[in-house]
C-alpha cells in the first residue's frame, strides 16, 4: 500500500476537522455544499486535469524532439526542469502549507485567541508550518520520490518538464481560487499523463491503483480519527490533559509507522538511476519505446 | 438529476479558468520551450547569418514567453482574490456551538 504523507495530511486536515465537527455538533454543522464545491470536487478533478494537460504537452514535446539533435532534448529539458521544479515547490507552498495554517488558525478562533470578524494568520503559525513542511520533506520524502520518479512510469526529462509545468499551473490556479489540493496527487496525475503522452510508454497502473486505494481509505479514516480525538478530548473536559493524551497517542502512532517503514527503507542512493542505461531501464519496467540518449 | 447535482457542486466558471491556466502554463509552456530548444539547435548549424539570427531570435522570444508565463503566475498569487478580503468563516462551516462548547464546557450553556 502506498501511503503519501501529503495526501494523508490533506485528508487529516479537512476530514479530521469534519469528523470532529460531526461528533461535537452534529452533521448539520458541516456546510456540505461548500465542502463539495470548494474541497472535494477540485481535489478529485485536479489530478485528471493535470494528467490531461501533461499528456498533451508530452505528446507535443516528443513531436518537436524528432527535429532536435541527439542528446539536445534531454539536456535542454533537464535545464528547464530546474525552473519547473522550482515552480512546483512554490506551488506546493501556496497550497499545502495553507491548509496547515488554516486548521491552526481555526483552533485559535475557537479558543478565542483570534476574532472571526478580523481573521488573520499569526506570523508564528506561518513560520511553524513552513518549517514543519520543510523538515518533513527533507527527512522523509525518499519513499515518495521513489514512487513518483521510478515506479509510476519511466520518466525522461521532457516528460518531467511537462509533468512539473502542468502541476505547477494547476496548483497555482487552484490556489488563486482558494481550492485546497493534494500536491502529490496532482503531480501523480501529471506524471501519469506524461507517461501516456509518450508514444507507447508504459504506466504502472497497479501503483496508481494502490495510490487511489490509499487515498480513498485515508479520507474516512481521517474523519474517524478526528472524531475519536474529539471524544478523547471531551472525556477530560476543559483541561489540557485531553490534548496531551492525543499528542502522546499520535506520537506513538507516528513512531510505529516510522518503524514499519524502516523495514523497507528507501535511501537516496537507490533513487539514482543515472548509472542505469536507458535500454536496461526500459527492459526493467517493460517499456517498449526507445529511450532518448 | 446528475446535471442538477453537477451544476450545484461544480463552479464551472472557476473550473474553466483553471483548465485554461493549466493549458497555457502546462501544455503551452512545454511547446514554447520545445521551440526554444529547436531554435538554438538549428541556429547552431545554420549556414546563413540571417537564418541563424532568425532562429536565435525565435529562441529568445520563446524564452521570454516562458519566463513571462511563470512571472504572471507568481504575480497572480500575490493578487489572488482570496487574500484581498478577510474571511471570517472557514471553508468548512464550524458551528459556533463548537467554540462556545469549548469555552463553556461543563456549564451546560449552548447557543
Amino acid at each position: 500500500m502506498v501511503f503519501d504523507d501529503s495526501v494523508e495530511f490533506f485528508a487529516c486536515v479537512d476530514r479530521g476537522v469534519i469528523g470532529a465537527t460531526i461528533v461535537a455538533s452534529g452533521a448539520g454543522a458541516v456546510n456540505v455544499h461548500n465542502l463539495g464545491q470548494s474541497v472535494i470536487v477540485p481535489a478529485v478533478l485536479s489530478p485528471f486535469i493535470c494528467g490531461f494537460v501533461a499528456l498533451l504537452g508530452t505528446f507535443a514535446a516528443y513531436r518537436l524532439i524528432r527535429m532536435l539533435r541527439k542528446g539536445e532534448a534531454v539536456k535542454g529539458y533537464r535545464i528547464g526542469q530546474v525552473g519547473s521544479a522550482a515552480l512546483v515547490s512554490l506551488a506546493h507552498g501556496t497550497n499545502d502549507a495553507q491548509k496547515t495554517m488554516g486548521v491552526i488558525s481555526l483552533a485559535l478562533i475557537a479558543h478565542g485567541d483570534i476574532s472571526a470578524a478580523h481573521f488573520y494568520v499569526p506570523f508564528w503559525v506561518k513560520i511553524g508550518c513552513a518549517l514543519a513542511i520543510a523538515l518533513g520533506t527533507a527527512t522523509g520524502g525518499w519513499r515518495i520520490i521513489n514512487t513518483m520518479g521510478n515506479r509510476l512510469t519511466n520518466v525522461e526529462s521532457p516528460q518531467g518538464f511537462a509533468a512539473e509545468s502542468s502541476s505547477a499551473a494547476v496548483i497555482l490556479a487552484s490556489s488563486y481560487y482558494g481550492y485546497p489540493l493534494s500536491t502529490t496527487q496532482v503531480v501523480s496525475g501529471g506524471v501519469t499523463g506524461a507517461g501516456l503522452g509518450k508514444r507507447m510508454a508504459s504506466v504502472h497502473w497497479d501503483v496508481i491503483g494502490q495510490m487511489a486505494t490509499a487515498w480513498i481509505f485515508t479520507i474516512p479514516s481521517a474523519a474517524v480519527l478526528g472524531a475519536a480525538a474529539w471524544e478523547i478530548s471531551d472525556l477530560f473536559g476543559s483541561s489540557t490533559a485531553g490534548s496531551v493524551v492525543i499528542a502522546v497517542l499520535s506520537s506513538l502512532a507516528a513512531l510505529l509507522i516510522f518503524r514499519l517503514a524502516q523495514r523497507n527503507k528507501i535511501t537516496p542512493d537507490e533513487l539514482d538511476r543515472t548509472h542505469v542505461t536507458p535500454d536496461a531501464e526500459a527492459a526493467r519496467i517493460g517499456d517498449p519505446a526507445p529511450a532518448l540518449t | 438529476m446528475i446535471t442538477t447535482v453537477a451544476t450545484a457542486l461544480v463552479n464551472w466558471n472557476a473550473l474553466a479558468k483553471i483548465v485554461l491556466a493549466a493549458l497555457i502554463g502546462g501544455t503551452g509552456v512545454v511547446i514554447v520551450f520545445g521551440f526554444l530548444l529547436l531554435g538554438i539547435s538549428r541556429g547552431k548549424t545554420a549556414k546563413r547569418p540571417a537564418e541563424r539570427y532568425a532562429l536565435f531570435t525565435l529562441s529568445g522570444v520563446c524564452g521570454v514567453l516562458v519566463v513571462a508565463v511563470a512571472a504572471v503566475g507568481i504575480y497572480a498569487m500575490t493578487q489572488k482574490p482570496s487574500s484581498n478580503k478577510p474571511k471570517p468563516k472557514a471553508t468548512v462551516a464550524v458551528d459556533h456551538r463548537v467554540a462556545l462548547r469549548t469555552a463553556t464546557r461543563g456549564s451546560g450553556v449552548l447557543a
